[in-house]
């Protein structure tokens, strides 16, 4: 376990290091919130009448989509596929710790210095564009917070079947930009699930995104402890389901690695 | 001169074609899931445009139409000019500029050429897909299209080159070019009827994606000889700045001494 930490820490020391890029992010972030916030007062003025989110509640929303978007690492699955393609991964077999798991722990650590700093920022940002107003349930927020923790560990534990997808793809890249998009599109980040059509709805809760995105963000307007559980329970769920598949795809992996070497 | 600049493209794109096709499961599946990719985010919106039905006077064909010029205009980008996007940014921070510029050729063409991307051939199609579905082109406006097409793919190459050259003016800045070259994608991706006012004008003449996702709805709706002209003109004189921007930027340019062969 000591192991993982200093993973873990050694990612988030570098998060430290890269304020530069850190502070784009921010700003990424903000500009994108800004976006999103403008198309529902357009949407609003129109036709939102007939919903029961209400504009500060849908901000706080968007926020926490933006945090689980913008506080993940980028190019996790490049690297993973390099390491595939060049058959570096073979070095790995020495190593005494897991090759999913390091990365989980480099995502993770990048993840735990980015959520305070995008937060602090996004939070402020959110207060200003909804004039001051808190969202409905924002006492949950601690609870939302450690949920968000596992729809990481969910998304980024996809993003990595994504970079072993190359030693069956030769590319990932064009399976990453499909995932992507999905967890924009099946995890609500952009649109509430509730605006969808049924069964449309029923597809994105049916994928590991529908819970991961709206599972987790729509609790900041509509929170419950029975909702909360059930999130927490399907996360999980979807981590030990995930981790089963990379864990066989690794296997594969070795298998390879072993016939035709590094 | 220009006749041998476009012999010159060709083999460079020849070059890179036998390079994509020698993957072949790869040059395939970037093509393919980049459709997928495209669909996707398609059904997002028609699941929205279902729930609203018009938003701000647009209607879903309106969407799509929008969608289908910034996606194809991306693809002559991604399919020609790929080069001009982190490549170069990261040539310049690394200070390997050099085997560029020691060459007759152009050293901006040159670069901008030296990498395609099969993903384009994706885009491409499901773009001219999405503007043919949408309704919205007749034979009477196809003409307007095809400039609005070529304004918008030469504002991807502008944009690209004048954030690629930001690592000449600060620091370790290609990962910054990229995220604005990511911003300013995104933003034309969006509806450009929820902008107005001081938003619109910025997005316009400022951060010109609105040309790209404001302009060509409004000309095809209220066709007028000053729209276009408009579209043109930003485009072109963007494309001029960025070029100002590159040669201005390569005076400042450090080398890191590091001359070894490139690739294309």
């Amino acid at each position: 376990m000591k192991k993982y930490l200093t993973l873990l820490l050694a990612a988030a020391r570098e998060q430290i290091s890269h304020l530069k890029t850190l502070s784009a992010r921010v700003l990424l972030m903000l500009i994108m919130l800004t976006i999103f916030r403008q198309f529902w007062m357009v949407v609003k003025a129109e036709t939102l009448d007939s919903q029961t989110i209400q504009p500060t509640d849908l901000i706080w929303y968007l926020l926490l989509g933006c945090l689980l978007q913008y506080g993940r690492p980028e190019g996790l699955h490049r690297r993973i596929e390099e390491d595939v393609r060049t058959g570096d991964i073979a070095y790995c077999l020495l190593r005494p710790v897991s090759y999913i798991g390091a990365k989980l722990c480099e995502s993770l650590g990048t993840f735990l210095v980015r959520l305070p700093i995008l937060l602090f920022f996004g939070g402020i940002w959110a207060i200003y564009l909804s004039g001051g107003e808190l969202p409905h349930d924002f006492q949950a927020f601690p609870v939302i917070l450690i949920l968000l923790t596992l729809s990481m560990i969910v998304l980024s534990l996809g993003t990595i079947f994504v970079g072993l997808s190359a030693l069956f793809l030769q590319d990932s890249l064009p399976l990453f930009w499909m995932i992507q998009k999905a967890e924009y599109i099946l995890g609500g980040l952009f649109f509430p699930l509730t605006l969808y059509p049924q069964w449309l709805q029923t597809l994105a809760m049916s994928t590991p995104f529908g819970y991961a995105g709206y599972g987790v963000s729509h609790l900041i307007y509509e929170f419950s402890w029975i909702s909360a559980v059930q999130t927490g329970g399907m996360l999980l769920l979807w981590i030990i389901g995930i981790s089963g598949i990379l864990k066989l795809m690794y296997v594969l992996l070795m298998r390879k690695v072993a016939i035709n070497g590094g | 001169m220009a006749v041998k600049q476009l012999d010159f493209w060709f083999s460079l794109l020849k070059l890179a074609a036998k390079s994509a096709f020698a993957l072949k499961t790869a040059f395939f599946g970037r093509i393919v899931f980049m459709c997928l990719n495209n669909l996707i985010l398609l059904v997002g919106w028609w699941a929205v445009f279902q729930s609203f039905n018009h938003i701000n006077g647009w209607a879903f064909s309106d969407f799509m139409f929008m969608s289908g010029l910034v996606i194809a205009a991306l693809s002559l980008f991604t399919l020609f000019f790929r080069g001009a996007g982190i490549h170069l940014a990261r040539l310049i921070e690394f200070g390997e500029l050099d085997p560029y510029l020691i060459q007759p050729r152009n050293p901006l063409f040159h670069i901008c050429c030296s990498v395609s991307d099969a993903s384009g051939l994706g885009d491409l199609i499901s773009g001219c897909l999405l503007m043919s579905f949408s309704g919205l082109i007749t034979p009477g406006n196809l003409g307007v299209i095809i400039l609005m097409f070529l304004a918008a793919a030469l504002l991807f190459l502008s944009m690209s080159i004048l954030f690629s050259s930001i690592p000449f003016y600060a620091r370790d800045a290609s990962d910054l070019s990229e995220r604005l070259f990511f911003i300013f994608f995104n933003i034309a991706g969006y509806p450009g009827c929820i902008y107005s006012g001081l938003a619109k004008f910025i997005l316009i003449f400022i951060f010109p994606a609105g040309v790209m996702s404001i302009l060509p709805i409004e000309m095809i709706h209220t066709p007028s000889f000053g729209k276009i002209i408009t579209i043109l003109s930003i485009s072109v004189g963007f494309f001029g700045l960025a070029i100002f921007s590159f040669y201005q930027g390569l005076k400042r340019y450090e080398s890191s001494n590091h001359i070894r062969s490139k690739r294309s």
